[in-house]
């Protein structure tokens, strides 16, 4: 891994929030596993536990960590991350070392990326693991698991994508608030397409396939087009959010 | 004779104010070279275009013979530099902060990050958190950090700030030693007139962007106009004859101590001007302006009257 790679993934995994939100999510985690049988609380919180418990919980709770939790927590990282240092005189230091504007935005993409695919698949041991001490071995049936950690998978894309996305709102605009603000409504207007009847809108939004993915497909496995052509949205968003934190850390005066 | 840095012709400009205009200079291996200028004058403007942190409208920057424009990384390869107040990784220890940059370059060890904290007088306080520090330990620190990888340019904005005397000094002397035993050049924004003018092979002034004078430090003081300190007798008289004399300006005044500024009269002729008036001279000194008298003159600003 590039030294200024390796530099910021240790600079995020630094970072006292990780622990403390997976701490909590693993403690939401277990709580909704354990709490799933209450007719009651599956009233309250409106859900079916033959449906969205034993094998199919760890992707039941994807969803809850993927959909808004885990962007707006990748948010407040990035913030830390980029915009924090920005403002701490941080964020020009490598290039005072002989890196180039280039390769550091590029060793801040690869750092988030990285970090962001770990937390996907964090997720997905903490959600196995409370399922497992929940329902034992019932989770692992094979076509279940397969099917889920496919998901995950494209999870994992998916986050990747936003999260250079969130890196370029970063640099585009080197403000927390606004960048926090900015992602607040990207997760609105993610709804609002998502619950929009206009198709052609629909099918160039990035969040819409990983939508149909979790919705439309919850539980199901996800036909081949369907992945081919959401796959090759989300990797043209992520080229072009690439391109726009390149193009914006060139021309940036710090 | 060769050159370290060669700065021609630089230029930039924030929506219609322009904040350094025309600046060049040339430095050799060795030197140091003071960059003065009032608040808003354009001493960080030009030190981040140096950077490339900034970009410019005009002018060219060679690092030790390598084109700014051409090849960044490779120019800035040769400069260390710290700007601003400097930053750092507040809940890493002194010691992480410098190795997270050593990282980036090749063949560091540990030893040598020790050794660099040595150097700056940081060594017992290696282990200690950065949000422990004081802003004169940060100095030092990031004067540690612009020292990694032996950079044939170190440039420093303002590193006297927030240092104690005793630190300053310190300070002067570091980077005395290493433009004389390694070589190193230095390029040094401050406020700190009487150091710069003690610690500076060459001396650059900015004034709303423009390079108003530069040269060898040396050279500037010793072409400057005579500079007369003396106590007179009877302040009210003398106030009234050096009023009128010709020839001459008031610097300064504190009781009947003054300070004249001998425009186009020398000190034979200002002294017999004196004696005629019959003002009887109790103390009397002449001496070149310094480098704080000659920034006053230029900026347009006048030294303190304390009474």
């Amino acid at each position: 891994m590039y030294p200024l790679t390796r530099l910021y993934a240790r600079k995020i995994s630094g970072q006292k929030l990780i622990y403390i939100f997976f701490a909590c999510f693993f403690t939401a985690s277990f709580f909704y596993a354990f709490l799933m049988g209450k007719p009651q609380i599956e009233e309250m919180l409106n859900i079916n536990i033959g449906i969205v418990g034993r094998k199919n919980f760890p992707e039941f709770m994807m969803r809850f960590y993927v959909g808004t939790v885990g962007i707006l927590f990748n948010v407040f990282l990035m913030t830390l991350f980029i915009c924090e240092e920005d403002r701490n005189k941080m964020l020009y230091q490598p290039l005072l070392h002989g890196e180039s504007r280039s390769r550091m935005i590029r060793s801040k993409i690869d750092a988030a990326v990285l970090m962001s695919v770990i937390f996907v698949f964090l997720t997905a041991f903490i959600n196995y693991l409370t399922a497992f001490m929940r329902w034992g071995c019932e989770i692992f049936e094979q076509a279940a698991v397969i099917r889920t950690v496919m998901k995950y998978l494209l999870s994992g894309i998916y986050m990747s994508v936003i999260t250079i996305g969130i890196v370029a709102l970063c640099i585009y605009t080197r403000n927390t608030w606004k960048t926090i603000f900015s992602a607040i409504i990207y997760l609105l207007i993610d709804q609002l397409i998502d619950n929009a009847n206009i198709v052609f809108l629909q099918k160039i939004w990035v969040g819409y396939y990983f939508n149909r993915w979790t919705f439309t497909y919850e539980y199901q496995n996800i036909p081949f087009s369907e992945l081919l052509i959401g796959i090759s949205i989300m990797v043209l968003y992520g080229i072009i959010f690439f391109q726009i934190s390149l193009f914006r850390t060139k021309k940036v005066d710090f | 004779m060769e050159k370290i840095i060669s700065v021609q012709n630089l230029r930039k400009t924030y929506k219609k104010e322009t904040a350094v205009e025309n600046v060049c200079f040339d430095l050799i291996p060795g030197s140091i070279m003071g960059l003065l200028g009032t608040n808003g004058a354009g001493k960080t403007t030009t030190l981040k275009m140096i950077t490339n942190l900034c970009s410019k409208d005009n002018g060219t920057i060679v690092i030790d013979n390598v084109s700014l424009d051409e090849s960044p990384g490779l120019a800035l390869s040769k400069v260390g530099a710290a700007l601003d107040t400097p930053g750092f990784y507040q809940e890493l220890t002194a010691r992480e902060n410098i190795e997270c940059f050593a990282h980036l370059y090749e063949n560091i060890s540990d030893g040598q990050v020790m050794e660099l904290l040595d150097y700056v007088g940081l060594k017992s306080q290696a282990e200690k958190k950065v949000k422990k520090f004081s802003l004169g330990m940060k100095q030092r620190l990031a004067l540690a950090r612009a020292m990694l990888g032996q950079p044939k340019l170190i440039i420093l904005d303002e590193p006297a700030n927030g240092l104690d005397p005793q630190g300053q000094m310190n300070l002067y002397h570091l980077i005395l030693d290493m433009a004389k035993e390694r070589k190193t050049t230095f390029i040094v924004s401050s406020h700190q007139l009487h150091d710069m003018e003690k610690l500076c092979t060459d001396i650059l002034i900015l004034d709303k962007g423009k390079s108003i004078l530069q040269g060898k430090t040396e050279e500037i003081l010793s072409e400057t106009t005579d500079i007369v300190d003396c106590i007179l007798e009877e302040t009210k008289a003398a106030e009234s004859v050096l009023s009128r004399c010709q020839g001459i300006s008031l610097v300064s005044q504190k009781g009947n101590q003054f300070t004249i500024r001998l425009e186009n009269i020398c000190f034979n002729e200002f002294i017999q001007k004196l004696v005629a008036n019959h003002l009887h001279i109790c103390c009397l000194s002449m001496r070149k302006h310094s480098l704080q008298e000659l920034f006053l003159k230029l900026t347009g600003g006048t030294e303190p009257c304390i009474h």
